[in-house]
């Protein structure tokens, strides 16, 4: 039981990490890294949705599309993804107004990053999650907490890049994207040793 | 008043929604009773030729496979397995595995193996490694330098078979075929007239 | 509606407002799957399919759909037609489906369909949309095979699949993995940004004309 939570944390936060091995929530990575505070922001309401969501799409893909309705998987998915993020934004607004105040600009971008709805196709259709309620949430808190590390250690790096003095035509998001594969490969070739 | 008016704002709101919800089920049921015999024929098709390539026969007339049921302690990665007849005869298993460590998550692997469970053949069913990289481990010379023709004794004595450059490739195929042959032995050891 | 119209919605998908180099939108899939041409011309296909067909629904019930709950509406047209496209290439072309893989039902999320939805058929007649969706799927489709062919040559030395070299030739590695799809696309686009200042310094007066026609024709999409 332990070891398959650690290898299901190794495998989708560290060494498959959905941003820098499997490209996936590139647009808020790209979007939303431009200081290390914003960034930690994001990430966070990131986590919070995606373990909800993969709570949620889990539940509901074994209660009731499995066998039967497994066609209609992504447009159920992406609409309880975008009714959560939605429920979940009234109910910070009303609940927790400070917290909302920090996250609540990030939530509606939530629903169209593509990392959401790659973790909650992922852990219904991944036999190594065996088919178990809990581990599809914490495969979508693993993946999460992989995409605020790869975001957070990125907007560093961009704090930097905004300081020099780079090429015109690389302007922007050329420098960018080019130090994000920078960053890729370093995080890429750390973990590389790691075997499981 | 308020509320009669209310509920006509909603109903507005709402039904559109539902009928756009439901326009776009019935397409896609439409769809999907369309293509899915085909996927399915597609499917069938598929096994049948790997089988045939597998255990080397020209005609898939006389082929019989039967399904077998495996004990609950099989790993999760075995996906299935199925006994193999030409003509009556058994010729062998075929182990349908899933090889985990992957660079792209996991590989799906058909290993065939003949009565005594010596392996005949690999094949690769479903992989997204880098093109170039896990073509490297995924041939047939790679196959049959390091795995055909050997039993499970053979290859836990023989030097680990990895290549340089795709390590990560070589972990994962090696997890599968030992998969396949551990899900032999639970065959075997399965009581009445196991394989023989 | 005339041809000239629809030459310069072609050069807007294509050049000015190409979405994946100009507008950088769908950029995750762009950078997943364009490890070889024919990935790219697949994927390239599948969304201009999704495009079109989602633009000309939205376009036609663009006076249907309340505004308030527009975003799930048009979040429910293309992930059905997503879905659709998805089964269609289960069906007739599997060995393309099953290497795109996970990739093609998260065209769902991919940030230009919403776009324009949002920027264009929701605002246009059928025609122009679907024409729209044409122009902005080619221009997709053209940066994707771009970026594919200079990851597959360059890093596997291969052109749809063709060995094109000798044994000799090394391949660069690292351009088929993910950071080599960074950097590729960062080069591609920090080279139309180059190409587009030095047209621009050139031809100024005229380039100044064409960038306000294509600001009175759409609204920007929102940051998505």
């Amino acid at each position: 039981m332990i070891f398959d939570i650690l290898t299901i944390f190794l495998s989708v936060a560290l060494v498959g990490n959905y941003v820098f091995s499997q490209t996936l929530g590139i647009c808020p990575f790209l979007g939303v890294s431009s200081s290390p505070s914003t960034a930690l922001g994001m990430g966070l309401a990131v986590t919070f949705v995606m373990t909800l969501s993969n709570a949620a799409t889990y539940l509901i893909f074994d209660l009731l599309l499995r066998d039967r309705f497994e066609y209609l998987q992504t447009v159920v998915f992406i609409l309880v993804i975008a009714s959560l993020v939605q429920l979940i934004e009234m109910m910070l607004k009303k609940l927790l107004p400070t917290l909302y105040r920090s996250l609540g600009i990030y939530l509606p971008l939530i629903t169209t990053n593509c990392a959401v709805l790659a973790a909650a196709n992922n852990a219904v259709s991944d036999e190594s999650i065996n088919g178990s309620f809990l581990f599809s949430t914490f495969y979508g808190f693993s993946a999460a907490i992989g995409f605020t590390i790869a975001i957070v250690i990125f907007s560093g790096v961009r704090a930097r890049i905004d300081e020099e003095d780079v090429p015109k035509p690389f302007r922007g998001t050329p420098i960018t994207l080019i130090c994000a594969g920078i960053v890729a490969m370093i995080f890429n070739g750390l973990l590389s040793g790691i075997r499981f | 008043m308020n509320v009669k008016k209310n509920i006509a704002e909603t109903v507005k709101i709402v039904l559109p929604l539902f009928l756009i919800c439901t326009l776009m089920v019935f397409l896609i049921a439409i769809c999907n009773a369309v293509t899915s015999p085909v996927i399915e024929r597609n499917k069938q098709k598929t096994f049948d030729r790997s089988i045939a390539t597998l255990f080397s026969i020209a005609s898939t007339e006389k082929l019989k496979v039967e399904k077998l049921s495996f004990p609950s302690n099989a790993p999760a990665t075995l996906i299935s397995a199925h006994r193999i007849y030409n003509e009556d005869l058994p010729i062998g298993y075929l182990m349908e595995v899933d090889g985990i460590g992957a660079y792209s998550g996991k590989i799906r692997m058909l290993v065939a193996l003949d009565c005594s469970g010596r392996i005949i053949d690999l094949l690769c069913s479903e992989q997204s490694e880098t093109p170039g990289k896990g073509d490297r481990v995924l041939n047939a010379q790679f196959y049959s330098e390091h795995y055909i023709g050997k039993s499970s004794q053979e290859i836990s004595v023989s030097p680990y078979p990895a290549l340089s450059g795709s390590t990560k490739t070589s972990d994962a195929l090696y997890s599968a075929v030992n998969t396949a042959l551990e899900g032999y032995a639970l065959l075997s050891n399965d009581a009445t007239g196991g394989p023989s | 509606m005339n041809a000239k119209d629809i030459l310069l919605q072609f050069k807007n998908g294509l050049f000015d407002r190409n979405p994946l180099l100009v507008q950088v939108l769908g950029v995750c899939a762009s950078l997943a799957i364009t490890t070889t041409v024919s990935n790219s011309l697949y994927m390239g296909l599948a969304v201009t399919a999704v495009l079109v067909c989602s633009n000309l629904l939205i376009s036609l019930l663009r006076r249907f759909i309340p505004e308030q709950v527009r975003i799930a509406a048009y979040i429910v047209i293309i992930s059905g037609f997503v879905t659709i496209v998805e089964m269609v290439m289960n069906a007739y072309m599997p060995s393309a489906a099953a290497k795109l893989g996970i990739f093609l039902p998260l065209i769902v999320v991919n940030c230009i369909i919403l776009g324009r939805a949002e920027a264009f058929a929701s605002k246009n007649t059928p025609l122009p949309s679907i024409i729209d969706g044409f122009a902005m799927g080619a221009g997709f489709t053209i940066a994707l095979l771009l970026l594919g062919a200079i990851r597959e040559i360059l890093g596997s030395g291969s052109f749809f699949g063709i060995q094109l070299f000798g044994q000799s030739y090394t391949p660069i590695g690292i351009l088929t993995s993910p950071p080599g799809a960074f950097m590729t696309l960062g080069c591609l686009i920090a080279l139309i940004q180059y190409l587009k200042d030095r047209l621009q310094s050139k031809t100024k007066a005229s380039a100044d004309q064409t960038h306000k026609d294509v600001k009175n024709k759409e609204v920007e999409p929102n940051d998505l």
